[in-house]
């Protein structure tokens, strides 16, 4: 924890009389000022943040008669006062019945006066709502934890405020962490979080304590998860402990937001993209938070589908929702009760004015999960004790026009326990286990059309079986103010149907200080995760679209790689295989001054992936073709801690990525990028406008270059020309760059704050080649640009 | 203008745009059929200068019109026309290559396990392997067994019999050598000033396959309702058309609904190898003239009685020098007649034009050269 203070007493030095008024030590009303033969009254009242609603404590409390001038040299006649308490409430008895001057005074507040009247023989009763002084510079800010006994590997934390100001991000939790060290700029600037070197589907992103399915939605553009459900986010792009898995790449943590108590509160949101809102209140001896959200880019996007005529267009439809419930339980300890959901329909249609059916759609994906997680929390003694069950229910669907219909359910219980002790005085210990049983459901149709358009089913096939995974785990962490050291381990076994695999996972990491002011963190160990091999929607169906459709779009091979979902569907011809990896990290981090704070550190990850394999190869003995890879690099971080005006950071990752596939050849992966500098910068004005600019720069994504052109002459077909393409990854899209810029207005009512927000990305329009688009002989080409000049404006309410 | 990208073109890039809603514009920088600086393999040709073994039953044909379709051990002449804004390029130093199915799939596989591309002999070439049939300008080759017989699959398939690649370096650039190597041995880096073109050999007459193929014991070939091969035996086989003469005239979409084909008679006739005058600023209509004798003449056993007659049309595949020309409907292919729309006056280009018979699927090709006047 860190405080800063500047001097916040001397903004009331001006007014002598009320320095002399506070100066008397917190007491309750001050009894003497009651002598008036108008009689004397009560005030009982609430002081709360303006806008946030937030009770103050701690805030003084002054009355002094309305009729003695702002401006009078000589003390007031009489004065009463006194202090907040935690909830905000103050009571003051012996008030002179009249019109009274009520002054709030605190530091990080503005002064407030407001006039009343105290009646005799009566209590009035008043709300009292200073305004945050946004030029004081105090404030408390979590910024993560310091201490060397945090017994957790070295990680980035984000805060709700960084997450919802972050220029060109939006407000999503997790594309505001692609602005940190150690996570890769993602091809088309999509939503991905390509941690290291790692493709997606091999990081771990967890909810409170258990995985999400998947992180972001479909396509994808927006995280699963809106921001105001969250406290705050956690990256450790690699060396995560042993308490997570199965992860083969690095952790990002969700940490859901504990809801408020101290009354109700809430906010709506409004922009191109879609609505979301929430409200968190008290509910009996807990508190409670709903907030949901529904994209409607679909519909923006269904307005021009019928003006622009042949036009495909990726319709993305989304929704979300969070509950979260918190109550205190018996023993000292808490329950945290969750439901989340996410869905997603995305369509590829176009309009064909020829056609009966007007917009033909291409192909459909619908898919949703629903969570609900029991949490219970126990701290006994020098024991904690954490107890979560949880179950998930998924249901995809995905068709193809002409061609095939999927669709797949599954209901997941999952459960996490930990237990962890001080076993001695420089030690304590976590044993737990976790893990996920998925029997699963799905459907395969195949379908064919007849000249009329009617659909009938050529074959179908219906499968079902059960994916497991379950992990136990073992940390010992030994230390204390100066050092750490946390060897463990993970266990972790993998079933699909009758096959099984088992991985042992050994992890270490420690923590040392090196003076006062920097510590190093060091970390190496061994992650495993299964990868499921079957008919799957992933990128390769938008890569076959597009060589089926569209065969001169050359993507990125990356985009290929992560496509979300990721739905598995065919029962009948799965494979499992366990891909592994090595990661090895070590950061020394120091503390400057200016509030700054410079961490410089490298990491080395190997992986091997055994590639693909399915249940008939395996009983044959065949293998797939294997895939092993080296990531390596290093990353600086330098970081001004968020203030009440400036935060900001500039982030630099040098990164490479080296794949061997099977005849030894060695390419660059396809999150190969080298460079990727970002700098953020958000700075407070007065008059609560905020402004703030990111910019950043990355190389280019790898992609397989089209090197010759070949024409062909089939017989029965026109000639046609075929691409003669280079070595994977052998060539890199160019270097991208861009400035994105926002600027937000707040103004404060008593009750609610609103929100107003202009978040230009792109500023100086510069054209980042995101695709290649190559004539039909393949001899000429052109480039697909990422998004122009797009500003975002909108509209938020808190109350 | 941005008209020329598939939807699903721009579909695909908009999921790149992330905003999606984002526009962006994918037009051709160059349309399709223009040349560039680039060679590019506009048609391959065989023609059949030496008869194998299995050819005896045929018919004899004018010296002049050689076989357009072949049978193993028969000895071919391969042609091809390779050019790029300039004109037709010269294969002085081109190389030959029978290749299987997935022809530069093969070549790769070739590199990849044997380190070479060998000579072709009379012996095999296997599905995954590819050999060096000869080099230079019109190269007369022997067209190998399809699969020596210890190999015979059960079933009969297209991608048994080898097919022609034609690779082509050029003066001042890259080799044709060094354009080999890089598809054999690897990797591919930079092949953009190699011509390469592959094509299917035509292989017939059918029936005399469908003999050979049957004798040696293949399952799977399906000779439909094709007559005795006595009467088939009757009939010449397939031969490259040689286009002389075309119509040209002004593309009028209303006469042509009026008068049907017959309009197209009206249409002036002029040889291929003098410079047309043409109308500028028109759409424009150009007929090639299918000699009688080039036609194939057909035994139908299709409808109610067997016809016997001279049957053919052509697939046109065009391109043209100047890439301000617009080639009108160009990606449906032209069937019997090509359109464009002419430049304003003033301007002289030269169409390439690769013919392809139906249903036999003989290549030959022309070239004709307009000027466009003020009328």
């Amino acid at each position: 924890m860190r405080r800063a203070r500047v001097g916040a007493w001397v903004l009331l030095a001006a007014w002598a009389w009320v320095g002399l008024a506070i100066a008397v030590p917190a007491q309750a009303a001050e009894p003497p000022a009651c002598a008036s033969r108008e009689g004397c009254g009560g005030l009982r009242g609430l002081v709360r943040v303006a806008g946030e609603r937030e009770p103050v404590e701690g805030a003084r409390v002054v009355v002094v008669p309305a009729s003695h001038p702002l401006d009078a040299d000589r003390p007031p006649p009489w004065s009463v006062g006194t202090i907040t308490d935690a909830e905000g409430r103050f009571s003051i008895e012996g008030v002179p019945a009249g019109p009274v001057r009520m002054v709030v005074l605190r530091e990080g507040l503005l002064r407030l006066e407001q006039a009343t009247e105290v009646v005799r023989d009566a209590v009035v009763a008043v709300e009292l709502f200073p305004m945050s002084d946004l030029d004081h510079d105090y404030r408390t800010v979590v910024q993560g934890e310091r201490s060397i006994q945090h017994s957790e590997p070295r990680s980035t934390v984000l805060s709700r405020e960084e997450i919802q100001t972050l220029p060109g991000t939006q407000g999503d939790a997790l594309r505001a962490l692609q602005n940190l060290p150690g996570v890769a700029r993602p091809p088309g600037g999509l939503g991905l979080l390509v941690l290291r070197g790692a493709p997606p589907w091999q990081s771990l992103t967890m909810l409170g304590e258990h995985p999400i399915p998947r992180a972001f939605h479909a396509l994808p553009l927006a995280a699963v998860v809106q921001s105001e459900a969250l406290d705050g986010i956690e990256l450790a792009p690699s060396n995560a402990p042993a308490r997570y898995g199965p992860l083969a790449g690095g952790l990002v943590r969700l940490h859901p937001h504990r809801p408020r108590r101290d009354g109700t509160h809430g906010h709506a949101e409004v922009d191109v993209a879609g609505t979301n809102a929430s409200v968190e209140g008290p509910l009996g001896l807990g508190s409670y938070m709903v907030a949901a959200r529904r994209g409607w880019l679909d519909a923006v996007l269904r307005g021009a589908e019928k003006v622009v005529e042949g036009q495909g267009f990726f319709l993305p439809g989304l929704w979300d929702y969070q509950v979260w419930m918190l109550q205190p339980v018996v023993g000292d300890g808490e329950l945290e009760i969750r439901a989340l959901g996410a869905g997603d329909r995305v369509r590829q249609r176009y309009y064909d004015r020829w056609s009966t059916q007007d917009v033909r759609t291409v192909f459909e994906v619908r898919t949703q999960f629903h969570r609900f997680d029991l949490v219970g929390r126990w701290q006994v003694g020098r024991t904690r004790l954490l107890l979560s069950p949880a179950v998930r229910i998924g249901t995809d669907f995905a068709s193809v026009i002409d061609y095939v219909t999927l669709s797949r359910r599954e209901v997941v219980p999952g459960w996490r326990a930990e237990l962890e002790t001080v076993i001695a005085p420089r030690a304590r210990i976590l044993v737990g286990t976790d893990g996920t049983i998925a029997p699963f459901r799905a459907n395969a149709a195949y379908i064919v059309t007849d000249a009329d358009g009617l659909e009938s089913v050529l074959s179908e096939r219906n499968s079902s079986g059960v994916e497991a995974s379950g992990g136990v785990f073992s940390i010992v962490h030994f230390g204390d103010e100066r050092w750490r050291l946390s060897p463990g381990v993970r266990v972790q076994g993998f079933r699909l149907n009758e096959e099984h695999h088992a991985a042992i996972d050994p992890r270490f990491d420690s923590r040392i200080a090196l003076g006062d002011r920097a510590d190093l963190d060091f970390g190496v160990g061994r992650y495993s995760q299964a990868a499921i091999t079957q008919v799957s929607l992933t990128g390769q169906v938008v890569e076959d679209l597009v060589d089926d459709l569209a065969p001169t779009i050359i993507l990125p091979s990356a985009l290929v790689s992560s496509f979300e979902p990721r739905v598995p569907f065919d029962g009948n011809s799965l494979g499992m295989r366990v891909v592994s990896s090595t990661q090895a990290s070590a950061s020394v981090e120091v503390e400057l001054p200016q509030q700054l704070d410079l961490r410089v550190g490298g990491f080395v990850r190997s992986f091997h992936d055994p590639g693909r394999v399915g249940v008939h190869d395996t009983e044959l003995g065949l293998s797939g073709t294997a895939t092993t890879g080296l990531d390596y690099g290093g990353e600086l971080l330098l970081r001004r801690r968020l203030t009440r005006k400036l935060y900001g950071w500039v982030a630099y990752t040098l990164m490479r990525s080296r794949r061997a596939v099977a005849d030894g050849t060695v390419v660059p992966g396809d999150f190969d990028q080298p460079h990727n500098l970002v700098a953020v910068a958000s700075y407070r004005l007065p008059r609560r406008w905020r402004i703030g600019g990111r910019f950043r720069v990355a190389s280019g994504n790898p992609y397989r270059p089209v090197v010759g052109v070949a024409e062909l002459d089939e017989i029965g077909y026109p000639t046609r020309s075929t691409p003669v393409f280079g070595v994977d990854n052998s060539a890199r899209f160019p270097v991208f760059h861009q400035l994105d810029l926002r600027v937000d207005k707040q103004w404060v009512r008593p009750r609610a704050t609103i929100t107003g927000y202009l978040d230009v990305q792109n500023v100086y329009n510069r054209q980042n080649v995101e695709a290649w688009i190559y004539q039909r002989d393949y001899r000429g080409r052109i480039g697909a640009f990422g998004l122009p000049v797009f500003p975002t404006l909108g509209v938020r309410v808190d109350f | 203008m941005c008209a020329r990208a598939t939807p699903i073109g721009r579909s695909v890039a908009s999921v790149l745009l992330a905003g999606l809603g984002a526009s962006a514009c994918y037009d051709d920088v160059r349309p399709p059929w223009a040349l560039s600086d680039d060679p590019v393999v506009l048609g391959i040709s065989l023609a059949v200068v030496e008869d194998g073994p299995y050819a005896i039953d045929l018919a004899p044909l004018p010296a002049d019109r050689p076989r357009a379709e072949v049978l193993p051990l028969d000895v071919v002449e391969l042609d091809a026309l390779v050019a790029d804004i300039d004109g037709p390029l010269p294969l002085d130093d081109a190389a030959w290559v029978l290749c299987g199915a997935g022809c530069l799939a093969s070549l790769e596989e070739q590199g990849r396990r044997f380190g070479e591309l060998p000579d072709c002999h009379e012996g095999s070439v296997a599905q995954a392997h590819a050999c060096l049939a000869g080099r230079g300008n019109r190269p007369q080759v022997v067209i190998p067994e399809a699969v020596p017989p210890d190999e015979l699959p059960l079933f009969f398939d297209w991608s048994l019999f080898p097919r022609v690649l034609l690779v082509s370096g050029r003066a001042g650039g890259l080799g044709t050598d060094a354009c080999l190597e890089q598809l054999v041995l690897g990797p591919p880096v930079d092949l953009v000033g190699c011509a390469i073109g592959a094509s299917d050999l035509v292989y017939g007459p059918e029936w005399v396959l469908g003999r050979l193929l049957t004798a040696a014991g293949l399952e799977g070939w399906d000779d439909g309702d094709l007559p005795p091969s006595e009467v088939l035996e009757l009939l010449p086989p397939n031969t490259a058309a040689v286009f002389e003469r075309v119509r040209v005239g002004p593309y009028v979409f209303e006469e042509l609904l009026q008068y049907g084909e017959d309009w197209e008679e009206s249409l002036p006739l002029h040889p291929i190898d003098e410079e047309l005058e043409v109308q500028a600023d028109i759409e424009l209509i150009i007929v090639p003239e299918v000699p009688l004798r080039d036609q194939q003449i057909v035994l139908s056993p299709q409808g109610p009685g067997t016809w016997l007659g001279r049957f053919e049309w052509f697939h046109y595949d065009v391109w043209v020098d100047d890439p301000e020309i617009e080639l009108l409907a160009w990606a449906y292919g032209y069937v019997g007649s090509i359109f464009l729309r002419t430049p304003p006056a003033g301007r002289t280009f030269r169409l390439y034009v690769k013919a392809t018979d139906r249903p036999g699927d003989a290549v030959s090709w022309f070239t004709l050269t307009l000027r466009t006047v003020e009328r």
